[in-house]
């Protein structure tokens, strides 16, 4: 580290909100429904990806599966994402969207 | 086809020689798929497996969507490894037999053989008529190659999953 002049960070307006809204529980995980996936193999990949227990997951997949969609998770963008890209793996079709 | 769990905790997968067959031609070639670029498949199947859908609406563009798209199929390059391992573990094609999976690979296994039903599903574009199993009856050639396998990978991955 160089230099011993201690310099206040500059606050660029615009990333005070970037920040707060990164770290808010504001980004919904979204799964959609799909003619493919079984249900079993959704309710295992529930369980895997987002920790939720049989009960819960299966209530989850039932919402996917007679509402076309469910939102599994609400969470800080970074997590949210990492969820969404998981699920994604596992070949769900899965989004993320702002929280109103 | 007969799935058991071993005393490892892994499953012991028993197959009549025709099912070994298949599921070393589904391997065989899902392998092949898993080794394609995502921009180089049919893109049906690159949307099922490297879906964009949604992204752009998010903030997600450029360099972020094509290291999203990047870090989904180096999972998949990750299955292929296990593939080439499950290949050897196969009864030989022609011969019925048991294949051993190891505990920490059945999850990874499942998600392999999912990936196969999505696939084989957006090459024929199909939908929910299409995936019963009466439509299987009535489908001709290589649609109804495609449906028979969709079919008995939903079984055997049922069977992996009660166990």
């Amino acid at each position: 580290m160089q230099g011993g002049t201690t310099t206040t960070p500059e606050v660029i307006p615009g990333q005070e909100t970037d920040l707060s809204e990164a770290f808010a529980k504001g980004w919904r995980v979204i799964v959609w429904n799909d003619p493919v996936n079984l249900m079993s193999y959704v309710v295992f990949v529930f369980m895997r990806v987002l920790g939720f227990n049989e009960t819960k997951a299966k209530q989850c997949m039932l919402e996917v599966h007679q509402q076309g969609k469910s939102v599994v998770a609400v969470e800080t963008r970074e997590k949210a994402e990492f969820y969404c890209h998981r699920l994604q793996e596992f070949g769900l079709k899965s989004t993320l969207e702002a929280a109103a | 086809m007969k799935i058991s769990k071993a005393k490892s905790g892994g499953r012991v997968v028993e197959l009549a020689g025709p099912e070994a067959a298949l599921v070393r031609q589904v391997l065989e070639s899902l392998s092949g798929a898993y080794q394609t670029a995502p921009g180089e498949l049919d893109p049906m199947v690159a949307n099922l497996w490297y879906g964009r859908a949604g992204l752009k609406e998010v903030g997600i563009r450029g360099e972020e969507a094509i290291h999203w798209i990047e870090g989904l199929h180096e999972v998949r390059l990750g299955r292929q490894v296990a593939l080439q391992r499950w290949l050897k573990g196969i009864p030989k094609v022609g011969q019925a037999g048991s294949w051993n999976i190891p505990e920490e690979e059945v999850e990874t296994l499942v998600a392999a053989l999912n990936d196969h039903r999505l696939r084989r599903a957006g090459e024929f574009d199909l939908g929910d008529g299409d995936l019963e199993v009466r439509a299987m009856e009535k489908a001709r050639g290589d649609k109804r190659v495609a449906l028979v396998e969709i079919h008995f990978l939903a079984w055997m991955i049922e069977l992996l999953l009660q166990e």
